[in-house]
């Protein structure tokens, strides 16, 4: 007769400490795999970083090269160099022809210039003629006008004498006044 | 208590090893390579952009060569204003044609430049004449010219208005013989010259 085995089976467990060990074995082998496969991308991706570093390295090597001895680059730098320097003495050109209009509206009309002297320094020097003394106060009168000292003012009469013209006799005297700088710059309006 | 079978015990084991052996391949070997390759994606970026800039750069000049190539008028208006070199000749030849063309008479013209500047046959400057470096220089002189009131002021405004870029930094008017004015200017013309 056939013996029958009526005890619960106790394999099982057994089976799970010998078989799990042994997955978790395998599964830690594919992880490290996994790890070397992930490490050998990294490495020849830092390959190919130091490809692209070394290749972007000698295309700007190259192009400092083309920039420094390219064609025309020379007469390039020398006429930016013009064009520095004329803005800048563009932009400190006077225009003197600017003063006499404005020196006309500011003068009495009896009274006539016989020398201009001007210099950068701000200072206007002339001399002037007029037919009497009273036309001469009248000449420095206008000054105190605030229509009139706009661009001409700290008047200074150094003297003046009394002269025979022709038919009549005339005062003379050298006048010294201060002109606005912005008088002689230039002017949009006036096209200089 | 039942016993685990020697199989599994070197299985565990085994385990065991290998958790250690992939946390220190990835704490001293993965991360700092990858820590490597930040890196140097970073520089790449960078160097990426500086041949950006640079390719751009070449780029710029080429058109800006190109464009001074074709602009051979305004080229020419430059020379004029600033000339390349200090020819004094051209400055009086310039005051002189100005005068005539306003009716005034010159009566003095000096300009004076830089003591011995070679004007002409500089066979170096010749062979290349961008190539050295320039800096500002001035030319300065008087003239003396007589003529009515308004013209004068006409040869003034021409001066002042001339392509070659001329400063007058002084000015005197007198009277002169024949009911003229004479006119006395003190001007300043620059060029840009080869440094020595």
């Amino acid at each position: 007769m056939a013996q029958i085995n009526l005890l619960k089976q106790t394999s099982t467990p057994y089976d799970f400490k010998e078989t799990g060990p042994k997955i978790l074995s395998k599964v830690f082998l594919v992880i490290l795999a996994a790890l070397v496969i992930y490490y050998a991308w990294l490495f020849f991706d830092s390959k190919s970083i130091d490809g692209k570093i070394t290749q972007a390295q000698a295309q700007i090597a190259s192009d400092q090269q083309k920039v420094t001895s390219i064609q025309g680059r020379d007469e390039l730098l020398t006429r930016q160099l013009q064009i520095k320097n004329l803005q800048a003495l563009i932009a400190a050109h006077v225009y003197w022809s600017q003063l006499f209009p404005e020196l006309a509206r500011v003068t009495l009309k009896t009274a006539s210039y016989t020398t201009l002297k001007v210099g950068l320094s701000d200072d206007l020097t002339l001399g002037v003629t007029v037919p009497s003394l009273s036309d001469l106060d009248k000449y420095m009168q206008i000054f105190d006008l605030s229509q009139f000292n706009q661009n001409f003012s700290d008047i200074r009469i150094n003297g003046f004498n009394k002269v025979q013209g022709v038919s009549s006799t005339a005062v003379q005297f050298q006048v010294s006044m201060t002109y606005n700088p912005s008088l002689i710059q230039y002017n949009a309006q006036s096209g200089n | 208590m039942p016993k685990v079978p020697k199989s599994a015990q070197n299985a565990l084991v085994e385990v065991v090893l290998l958790i250690v052996v992939c946390g220190l391949f990835t704490w001293f070997i993965i991360l700092p390579k990858k820590a490597e390759i930040s890196a140097k994606n970073a520089s790449l970026a960078k160097v990426v952009e500086q041949e950006s800039t640079v390719s751009g750069d070449l780029a710029k000049l080429q058109s800006m060569i190109q464009t001074l190539n074709s602009s051979s008028n305004q080229v020419a208006d430059l020379d004029q204003a600033l000339p390349l070199d200090g020819n004094t000749v051209n400055l009086q030849i310039l005051i002189n044609s100005l005068a005539q063309s306003v009716g005034v008479a010159v009566t003095d013209v000096e300009v004076s430049g830089q003591p011995n500047t070679v004007v002409a046959g500089d066979k170096a400057l010749l062979s290349d004449p961008y190539g050295a470096t320039r800096t500002l220089q001035t030319l300065a002189g008087n003239l003396s010219v007589t003529g009515s009131f308004a013209q004068l002021q006409a040869f003034l405004q021409k001066l002042e208005t001339s392509a070659r870029l001329i400063d007058v930094t002084d000015l005197e008017m007198d009277a002169a013989a024949g009911g003229n004015l004479s006119l006395r200017l003190g001007i300043n013309a620059y060029y840009l010259a080869p440094s020595s």
